[in-house]
């Protein structure tokens, strides 16, 4: 029995160790971000273009680009990836064709981003002739970050209870009016969730972006305008050792518009889920 | 309303020779027997008689579960509902089923019991008209909301609170939620699939008082796992065994006087 005790006990110990030295690299990392970064921001960084190649002036065209693509990226990816998910949960039986396709999405979420970027060149850049610009940049995004939405959205379906299926088909709703009405309302945690994830990947991706967007200074003026997001300028900058100050001023607001993006999220998941009377 | 309650002449339903397989396994097997209008029929046996698969071959939600084939006819007021031509969303319509588990929508009272007749509304009008009509359908709505709240016994007790969630309410008072959901379709048939089996006795009386009530408007079958239930509630019964109809006739004779041996076992508590 003490023997027994003190094993309860040693799990206890390791698993909150565990824990702790996550927590400790995640608050590391984050620090040393903000730490550097935090006295470079300021209004006028925020706000202003960058001057000489990025050594002096601002990071303005980068967060806007950033979030641009960001957001055209999920526009696209999301009713792609929650449709394929609502097909894949409700409206087919468990076969051989399902299995291949998760098989598919699961090999192409492993696969290296920079991929992504030589087929967006060379698809959406050079064959659909887009160009570097927002546009390619955005819907090479959205492939990469869909076998992620497709995953949680499914996951997330397929927890909803069955018999909220049945209560709602018993009382004559179609099965398309039972996945708008109670399906994807309680799946939706889960699929913010997936949102969350990918808007990050996206927001933080490096090299398929460099590829398929570039990375002009300019701030982009429509869908077939070249720009560089916050994480191309960071890796530019210090690649190219233009300016240590200022990458750590970018690393910084990236860091705090993913938060940001997250906390909104879920500001907004919290209001839905309210005004439904849960 | 003005049937004899002895003699029904035309069956609300007419069950002939229905059967039910789910892959190889037949569980239920050529049971035929007539519902008659504004009466309830409980449905006993033991667990895995097939009591459910049988409620549930009377709005069509087996053919939900793969691999599920149903054989023989199910008569709703004379009209086959296994033809072709019958669509099981409207057939739905007109038949309601309270599950055995209280099964609130995630979300509010309110909205629990306006989910189908919304869904009814919106199919019927587009949108323009919905429109125009919001006003004069929004209080349409209320009172239904609050006259289905009524017959199912709920009213007096979630009337304060008809915007907060379903699953806020006791097990009781959720499933007479569940009963009055049903209930605002404005159904013709219920089917009642062990309303009761998680409630306590005072929860399952008012049940029962609201069953009794609605029998005078509705046609209703109660599955139940508790013999002593059908004996209170039913007008009629009919004892499944082993996936077949052993017996069926009004309750007092299938209690009292049974004409076959295993519902005598049956009722007077030797198994099941």
């Amino acid at each position: 029995m003490n023997g027994r005790r003190i094993g309860q006990r040693a799990a206890v110990a390791v698993l909150g160790c565990a824990t702790l030295l996550t927590l400790a690299v995640v608050a590391f990392v984050i620090g040393f971000v903000l730490e550097k970064g935090l006295p470079q921001l300021s209004l006028e960084f925020l706000l202003s273009k960058p001057r000489n190649m990025g050594k002096e002036g601002g990071i303005l065209p980068a967060i806007v680009g950033t979030l641009l693509l960001s957001s055209m990226a999920i526009a696209v990816a999301l009713p792609l990836g929650v449709g394929t998910a609502v097909y894949l949960a409700e409206y087919t039986r468990e076969s051989r064709f399902t299995r291949a396709l998760r098989f598919g999405t699961d090999c192409l979420a492993g696969i290296p981003s920079i991929i992504f970027g030589l087929f967006g060149y060379i698809f959406f850049v050079t064959t659909l002739r887009m160009g570097w610009s927002l546009l390619a940049g955005a819907l090479t995004l959205a492939i990469m970050v869909l076998p992620t939405l497709i995953r949680t959205s499914e996951e997330a379906i397929r927890s909803v209870p069955r018999s909220w299926r049945e209560v709602s088909l018993s009382v004559g709703a179609t099965r398309w009016e039972t996945v708008l009405k109670v399906v994807l309302p309680s799946a939706l945690p889960g699929i913010v969730t997936g949102v969350m994830l990918s808007f990050g990947r996206s927001i933080g991706e490096t090299a398929a972006v460099i590829f398929t967007a570039g990375s002009s200074f300019r701030l982009p003026r429509g869908g077939f305008d070249s720009v560089r997001t916050m994480a191309v300028h960071f890796y530019i900058l210090a690649r190219e050792g233009i300016s240590t100050e200022k990458a750590y001023g970018t690393a910084a607001a990236l860091v705090l518009s993913v938060l940001a993006v997250n906390a909104l999220t879920y500001g907004l998941m919290h209001r839905f889920i309210a005004r439904r009377g849960r | 309303m003005t049937l004899p309650a002895t003699a029904p002449s035309v069956p609300k339903v007419a069950v002939r020779d229905l059967s039910v397989s789910f892959g190889r396994e037949t569980v239920l097997r050529g049971v035929s027997l007539d519902v008659a209008a504004n009466r309830i029929l409980g449905v006993i046996g033991p667990a895995g008689s097939a009591k459910t698969t049988f409620l549930r071959a009377l709005d069509r939600m087996n053919e939900l579960e793969p691999g599920c084939r149903t054989e023989g006819r199910v008569l709703l007021d004379g009209a086959d509902i296994y033809h072709p031509s019958c669509d099981p969303v409207a057939l739905r319509k007109r038949v309601g089923m309270v599950f055995a588990m209280p099964m609130p929508l995630p979300m509010s009272v309110y909205d629990n019991v306006a989910y189908g007749p919304r869904l009814a509304a919106s199919r019927r009008a587009n949108r323009e008209a919905a429109r125009d009509l919001s006003r004069k359908a929004k209080a349409e709505l209320d009172e239904l909301v609050e006259s289905s709240l009524r017959s199912a016994f709920l009213w007096d007790e979630v009337k304060d609170r008809l915007g907060s969630s379903g699953f806020k309410l006791s097990g009781g008072q959720q499933q007479r939620l569940c009963l009055a959901r049903t209930l605002a379709m404005r159904p013709e048939l219920i089917l009642l699939d062990e309303p009761c089996s998680g409630l306590d006795p005072v929860s399952t009386a008012r049940i029962e008082e609201a069953l009794a009530v609605l029998k005078a408007r509705y046609t209703i079958l109660l599955v139940t796992n508790n013999t002593k239930q059908a004996a209170r509630a039913a007008d009629d019964t009919a004892f499944f065994l082993m996936g077949e109809l052993v017996e069926i006739g009004p309750t007092g004779k299938v209690f009292m006087n049974p004409s076959d041996r295993r519902t005598e076992d049956y009722v007077t508590g030797r198994f099941g």
